[in-house]
């Protein structure tokens, strides 16, 4: 795989350089799209997934559990989840209401999500921390905290299981609008 | 069975929405009153024939990641309560005069329809009032990005003809304005591949290859709404450099912008600035981020073309959230051959009144003031309701809030349902079930109960 001026552009810029070498540059903010690892694996599932239309639903026996919770009305969903599944997709595929506007490409921050301290600063540590796309998404984003993530680009591995994932101030409940929950 | 309606009792027999605009905003709020109801219609009407609004005439051509929203539009189309009526113009004639298509006035459309969703977006261009702002060479960012978007109404513009470099000035501190620089920085191969309107593709690869471009707010970097994403796009251009005066941007750092820039995407954004800053960046093709200078004329030059745009140097004064750029007497004039004027959008949505299209209260001209309900039948989304901030994303919650005003309003009124009566094929099912069942000899056995009717009338 060719490396790009993202990944490079970023490798500099911690050094505290404004920007990557010319040659580096080459490669246009375009092809660097196309090429980057993640974004790829991303973009191979063309649609996303629709609350109405699940799409692919992984088979056998789940692997781990994680929680989505609204933080306006405290509700929560606890739901099977899947090694290696990306949590925007399987928020819609519980039709929890995490929106993917731009269809996991980061051009968009509708499938922002908040992590507990513990699991971003865990995150964080592993090296998996957000990149300077998915943080300029992220500078747009309803209700930014300190562990704000984009739902898009997060895979689900064992350190998910029974994580809360927090559904921030501006998503109002579980159902769609206009439907409201019978009480008990 | 029939689900009753108001509207069962005319020919269509469900409710329908009309919306105005294809754009994010019109788009998402079809999108949720198809998803959130069984049985509203929705017909979108565009004055372009082609949909998708800014999406397809603002972003721009090497934003293609942006353009996927298209995806999920195409999407929405596909439901069979979808329709699309384009180059239809809303609003009085006198507000289209170049239009060839339709002109529905708004109110024909609220007759026509159960519920309008105003979604125009803000369609005019702010205007910076100055001596010589007439000059051939200034030009409003509306009509450049409507030019190199292909947008027929500005398809027509005219670079200024350069031999050696072409020294250009925006004004404005907004993602338009780093977007127009981007364009007029940019190296053919960076807008080889993208949809590019091609007249446009052409003038800009004539061009002197040498390029010289200032973009020029009247306050400081805490105060400039462009974000990080856009001032990092201008640092990855090949052959072209951002460059930042480190002390021009540390002039705007009164305490009041040190308070306002402790927001986590501020605090970033000003991180990046300062490494810009801090390296020395040449290249042919330059672009100078330029803090603290409010535009007070444009100059002729040569040939009676725009020459210069003279700026006076302000500093910031005022409280937390509310400094202003304060003019200190001193003038400083950069030359350029192009000044576009990048300050910003209005609304003007078309009135129910059947009156000419007109600001509204809201802040840029917007129902802003009045929520997704702007009057009875009649509701707003996208841009025209919240302004011209955020970017495509931003709509969908607006959107969502929209549609679950129109759901709401029309199943209070009765239009969304009563509830389910029965059709006359449903009386074939119940005569066919009373005659199969008639005794020897007898025409029919007649049910005397209504349970046992409507059962029948779902038999098969
Ligand atoms: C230059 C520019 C660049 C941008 N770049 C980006 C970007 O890179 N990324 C990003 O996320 N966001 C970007 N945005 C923001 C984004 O485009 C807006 O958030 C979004 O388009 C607003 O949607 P809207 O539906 O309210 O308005 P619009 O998209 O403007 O849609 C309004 C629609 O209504 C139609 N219309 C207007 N009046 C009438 C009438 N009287 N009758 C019939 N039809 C009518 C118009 O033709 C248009 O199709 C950009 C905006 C601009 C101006």
């Amino acid at each position: 795989m060719r490396r790009t001026a993202r990944h490079l552009g970023r490798a500099v810029s911690l050094k505290g350089r404004a920007r990557p070498p010319a040659q580096i540059r080459a490669a246009s903010a375009l092809s660097a799209y196309a090429h980057d690892r993640r974004r790829t694996a991303t973009l191979t599932v063309r649609r996303r997934d629709h609350s109405h239309s699940h799409g692919h639903v992984p088979e056998g026996d789940p692997d781990y559990e994680v929680t989505f919770r609204i933080r306006k009305t405290g509700e929560t969903k606890t739901v099977p989840a899947y090694e290696g599944d990306n949590l925007l997709r399987l928020a819609q595929r519980h039709d929890i209401p995490l929106e993917g506007a731009c269809e996991g490409v980061t051009a968009c921050s509708t499938c922002h999500v908040v992590l507990t301290d513990d699991f971003f600063d865990q995150l964080e540590d592993d090296g998996d921390h957000a990149d300077d796309r998915e943080e300029d998404m992220l500078d747009q984003a309803f209700g930014l905290e300190p562990t704000s993530r984009l739902g898009c680009q997060l895979r689900v591995d064992a350190r998910f299981d029974g994580q809360v994932v927090e559904l921030p101030e501006a998503t109002r409940n579980f159902y769609v609008d206009g439907h409201v929950p019978q009480p008990h | 069975m029939l689900r009753l309606t108001r509207r069962a009792f005319s020919s269509t027999p469900s409710p329908r929405v009309a919306v105005v605009g294809s754009g994010p905003g019109g788009f998402y709020t079809a999108k949720y009153l198809l998803r959130d109801s069984k049985n509203v219609h929705v017909t979108i009407l565009d004055r372009w024939p082609t949909p998708f609004g800014l999406v397809r005439y603002g972003v721009a051509p090497d934003h293609p990641e942006v353009k996927s929203v298209q995806d999920d539009f195409e999407e929405v189309a596909t439901s069979e309560r979808f329709s699309y009526a384009g180059h239809v113009f809303v609003g009085h004639p006198a507000d289209a005069p170049s239009h060839t298509g339709p002109v529905v006035p708004l109110n024909d459309l609220m007759n026509l329809y159960d519920a309008v969703v105003v979604a125009t977006g803000c369609d005019l261009a702010r205007k910076l009032d100055l001596p010589g702002a007439e000059l051939e060479g200034v030009v409003n960012a509306r009509a450049f990005v409507g030019w190199y978007n292909a947008e027929p109404t500005f398809s027509h513009l005219q670079l200024p003809d350069v031999s050696d470099q072409l020294r250009s000035v925006i004004i404005g501190h907004g993602n338009v304005a780093l977007d127009c620089a981007r364009l007029l920085a940019a190296p053919s191969s960076h807008l080889d591949a993208t949809d590019i309107h091609s007249t446009a593709f052409e003038a800009l690869q004539r061009l002197p290859s040498k390029r010289l471009i200032h973009v020029v707010g009247r306050r400081g970097a805490t105060q400039a709404a462009f974000t990080t994403k856009e001032v990092r796009e201008l640092t990855e251009l090949e052959n072209a450099a951002l460059v930042i005066d480190p002390a021009e941007l540390e002039a705007g750092d009164t305490e009041a912008s040190i308070e306002e820039g402790k927001a986590r995407p501020l605090k970033r954004k000003r991180k990046f600035l300062d490494q810009v800053a801090a390296s020395t960046n040449t290249a042919e093709r330059e672009v100078h981020l330029r803090f603290l200078r409010r535009p007070v004329a444009f100059e002729e030059g040569a040939k009676g073309r725009l020459g210069a745009v003279v700026f006076e140097k302000c500093v910031l004064e005022g409280d937390v959230n509310a400094q202003t750029a304060v003019g200190t007497g001193v003038l400083e004039s950069i030359e350029c051959d192009l000044a576009v004027c990048a300050v910003g959008y209005t609304a003007s949505p078309p009135c129910p009144d059947g009156r000419r299209a007109r600001p509204q209260d809201g802040p840029a001209g917007t129902y802003a003031q009045v929520g997704s309900r702007v009057a009875p039948k009649l509701y707003c989304s996208g841009w025209v309701k919240r302004g011209p901030t955020g970017i495509v994303g931003s709509n969908v919650a607006d959107a969502r809030e929209t549609a679950a005003a129109v759901l709401e309003d029309l199943a209070a009124s009765g239009v969304a349902g009563y509830g389910e009566g029965t059709s006359w094929a449903d009386w074939r099912r119940i005569d066919g079930v009373e005659k199969a069942n008639a005794r020897n000899g007898a025409p029919r056995a007649k049910f005397s109960d209504v349970e046992g009717m409507l059962d029948a009338a779902k038999s098969s």
